[in-house]
């Protein structure tokens, strides 16, 4: 990726496109004052239940403080990052973009906070009779993630660890954030898709859920780190320090994720 | 800066060259509906009044206020699989999500409205006498509508139809979410733009320029016409 | 046929052949007469036939364009995207519109756009178009009053020619007394809803039948109080006048009685004299309309030149008592 300011020439040329429909964007100011303020908080789209669960929790331990939390796929989140909309921490599906992000110096340390493994999800009464992957090379509508996108890139890695081709597939969608896959599913409009275990538990009972056989998965490493930029570091860490505390780990793993990597 | 090298060279990649196809087809479809269709209908409210014509303007402007995304959820509800009338259509084999025919349905959904709203003003600036003349010799309903008001109206009806286009050309956040994303089939040029934003830079921007270019392209001939039209007229 | 119109309701009666001019007061509702019979308006109650046909009325509504009625706006309404031609032609059914461009005067003109013709071009163009159709009845609003002041006599002349030519029976709707008079022998008066005088032009002047009548058709109307043969108008000047009164009165005086002088005629004392100053001089055709302070004369052009009568010249009127009527004021 290049520069910041090619990205912003970028931004400018296509405001239109972009303003249609686009995910939020955060845009606040964080306080420079030491008490109290607004911590944007910038995170994968799979990590909406519990992210959202935590942020009451890190309010009224840190009382004069509230919580933005802006949740879209990795990638653009990135990308809104390198524009310089504001953002004081960063959590991320997997190590690419954050790795990205620090080669441009706008990302500090990253510790790796949560893991997350993939499933595949059909709807609830599984219209197309899926009971395993392979049942999907029969033709069923599926959607999955864009390579571009953290759910995208590992979807392939579990497709090629099975040894299926994707073009022997039915895929219909390659969608921006793994929350639309999830949407698509459970509606009823796709017959399958692949999202994380973390997704599926938020789903509960509108779809059913494979699971995959432990040698074909790709497990999806989250790291987090303070955006270099950010006005708000203090608190900042003590988010990052909420998140790894006992009490975070535990609502990540209610929500289906698997705890932090130890060491 | 990117130069027109970079353009060309971004146009080269299959992505970028795919969207800006898949775009122009489905966006002049989806004006093909929207003129087809809305032209009537822009006519009659813009002509007459009736009981209950507040309720269907609002009915028809209510795209224009609805978010993008709510109006692709919107479109899911009534044609998606499970929606109202999911099972009517796949009774007859049809199922809508993820085709090229969801794209045009998004693109027509979200910029209809923008198209009416224009061709009603131009249509009841039409002077009632030009059309009450038409009808003193011997012009039906559907010959005043034809022969008088359309070419009388012509700036505004083009003016709309340039807007409803680009709106179409333009429309993201319905598509992604009644339609998705597949090169080829639903990746249109402002979702090719979203999602390679970031993996292809190049062809993000080619695309990005290419859309630009045909939107000033039509904003520059919605002038001439206007200016061609006076002349055409002569002094009132 | 009755419609409800602004304030009170169109209720008219009326068979026509031959051109009539209809005249009356602004929101009369003439120019809705013009558009009931045509289709453009429909009656709430009421008939509309012609020819033996029946176009409105005990179950039948034909739209306009199954009424073969030719129809003339008062801005023209010509189609702007049309040439001259086209126009004319839009009604004609494949006809050959040649014939009809020449005769009205505008062939060469043929393939001009509405836009870069005059008032009196448009005119023609507008009335081509309704002959075009080959219509039963010509429905005229107002046709002339779009064109200033000096077109205008030449064009109703025209115009009178033309409808007469054509043997159709024509409304049209006027707003000018000397327009109708010219045009047709019948002229038709309404106010608010209703026809209240229906006669020769003549008739009209001679014997009004409202007030407005009576100023519409040019008559003065002088008002005063009478008692016996003497009237002292609200001016202030005694006048003479042939049938007594008492009480509130309006003295009229046709025009063409008042006779202007530079001074007051001597011996002459059966007359009344009036000093007043010339406001405006209007030709009109073979006589010269003299509009003075609070009434009107008419003269021959050639007394106008001798008397040298232009605006600010003061003159004396005069008329004979036998020359006035007198009619009680409300």
């Amino acid at each position: 990726m290049r520069g910041a300011a090619t990205a912003v020439t970028l931004l400018l040329a296509v405001p239109a496109m972009l303003a249609a429909g686009c995910g939020s964007s955060s845009s606040a100011n964080g306080s420079s004052a030491a008490q109290g303020g607004t911590l944007n908080v910038f995170a994968a789209s799979s990590l909406t239940e519990a992210f959202t669960e935590l942020a009451p929790t890190f309010e009224s331990q840190n009382p004069g403080w509230k919580v933005r939390l802006n949740f879209l796929g990795s990638d653009e989140l990135a990308a809104q990052i390198e524009q310089g909309i504001d953002a004081d921490v960063y959590a991320a599906a997997s190590a690419k973009y954050p790795e990205q992000l620090q080669g441009e110096k706008m990302l500090g340390d990253t510790t790796d906070f949560a893991t997350n493994t993939l499933v595949l999800i059909t709807p609830k009464d599984n219209p197309a009779g899926i009971h395993s992957v392979q049942d999907l090379t029969k033709g069923a509508k599926l959607v999955v993630g864009d390579p571009a996108v953290p759910i995208g890139s590992y979807t392939e890695t579990v497709l090629a660890n099975l040894g299926i081709d994707p073009s022997s597939l039915n895929i219909v969608s390659k969608e921006d954030k793994v929350k639309g896959i999830a949407t698509k599913v459970s509606l009823g409009e796709a017959d399958a898709g692949f999202v994380y275990t973390s997704d599926a538990n938020a789903l509960g009972d509108s779809v059913n859920v494979i699971e995959l056989p432990a040698t074909a998965q790709a497990t999806a490493v989250y790291p987090m780190g303070i955006v270099t930029a950010s006005g708000n570091k203090e608190a900042a860490q003590r988010w990052i320090d909420l998140v790894m505390s006992s009490q975070g780990q535990d609502v990540l793993t209610s929500h289906g994720f698997g705890p932090a990597p130890s060491g | 800066m990117f130069s027109a090298g970079d353009i060309v060279a971004g146009l080269d990649s299959p992505v970028a060259r795919d969207a800006l196809r898949l775009s122009l087809e489905t966006s002049l479809t989806a004006l093909a509906v929207m003129v087809l269709v809305g032209t009537p209908i822009a006519y009659m409210l813009g002509t007459r009044d009736f009981p209950g014509k507040s309720v269907v303007v609002t009915a028809f402007e209510l795209p224009l206020v609805l978010p993008p995304a709510v109006a692709g959820l919107g479109l899911l509800f009534a044609f998606g699989r499970r929606g109202l009338l999911g099972g009517e259509l796949s009774a007859l084999g049809l199922e809508i999500p993820f085709t090229r025919l969801a794209v045009v349905l998004a693109m027509t959904f979200v910029a209809s409205p923008l198209y009416v709203r224009q061709a009603q003003s131009a249509f009841a600036a039409v002077d009632d006498d030009l059309l009450a003349a038409a009808r003193t010799l011997g012009a039906g309903e559907t010959r005043t509508f034809l022969r008088v008001a359309i070419p009388v109206a012509a700036q505004g009806l083009g003016a709309g139809a340039a807007l409803g286009w680009a709106r179409a050309l333009g429309e993201f956040g319905a598509t992604i979410i009644f339609a998705g994303s597949l090169q080829g089939v639903t990746q249109t040029a402002p979702i090719a733009i979203y999602i390679g934003f970031d993996s292809d830079p190049d062809a993000a921007f080619a695309v990005a320029a290419v859309l630009i270019a045909a939107s000033a392209l039509v904003l520059l001939s919605v002038k001439l016409l206007a200016r061609g039209g006076a002349r055409r007229f002569g002094p009132a | 046929m009755t419609r409800p119109l602004r304030g009170f309701a169109l209720d008219v009666d009326l068979e026509a052949e031959g051109t009539v001019a209809i005249v009356g007061p602004s929101g009369a509702g003439k120019s809705s007469l013009l558009r009931l019979i045509a289709g453009l308006l429909r009656p709430s109650a009421g008939l509309v036939e012609c020819g033996g046909e029946r176009w409105f009325g005990d179950g039948a509504d034909v739209p306009p364009e199954r009424r073969r009625v030719g129809f003339v706006f008062q801005h023209y309404a010509l189609f702007p995207h049309l040439s001259a031609r086209a126009n004319v032609a839009f009604g004609a059914e494949g006809r050959d519109v040649g014939p009809l461009l020449r005769r009205l005067g505008i062939d060469h003109l043929a393939a001009a756009r509405p836009g870069t013709l005059s008032g009196g071009e448009r005119q023609r163009v507008a009335v081509a178009r309704a002959l075009a159709r080959r219509p039963r009845l010509m429905l005229l609003d107002e046709p002339l009053s779009a064109l200033d002041p000096a077109t205008r006599g030449a064009v109703a002349a025209e115009l009178a020619g033309v409808l007469r030519e054509t043997g159709l029976p024509a409304l049209v709707v006027t707003h000018s007394f000397d327009e109708a008079a010219s045009l047709s022998e019948r002229v038709l008066v309404m106010e608010r809803g209703q026809i209240v005088q229906d006669g020769p032009a003549g008739e009209l002047l001679a014997r009004p039948a409202t007030a407005f009548v009576a100023e519409f058709a040019g008559m003065n109307r002088l008002t005063g109080v009478a008692s016996g043969t003497k009237v002292l108008l609200d001016s202030g000047v005694e006048v003479r006048v042939a049938d007594p009164a008492e009480g509130p009165v309006a003295v009229l005086v046709a025009p063409w009685e008042v006779s202007l002088s530079p001074a007051v005629p001597e011996g002459l004392s059966s007359l009344n004299h009036l000093e007043v100053t010339v406001r405006r001089v209007v030709p009109l055709g073979n006589r010269v309309r003299v509009a003075l302070d609070g009434l009107t004369a008419e003269v021959t052009p050639e007394s106008a030149a001798r008397l040298e009568l232009r605006p600010g010249v003061p003159v004396v009127a005069s008329w004979k008592a036998t020359a006035s009527r007198t009619v009680p004021r409300a």
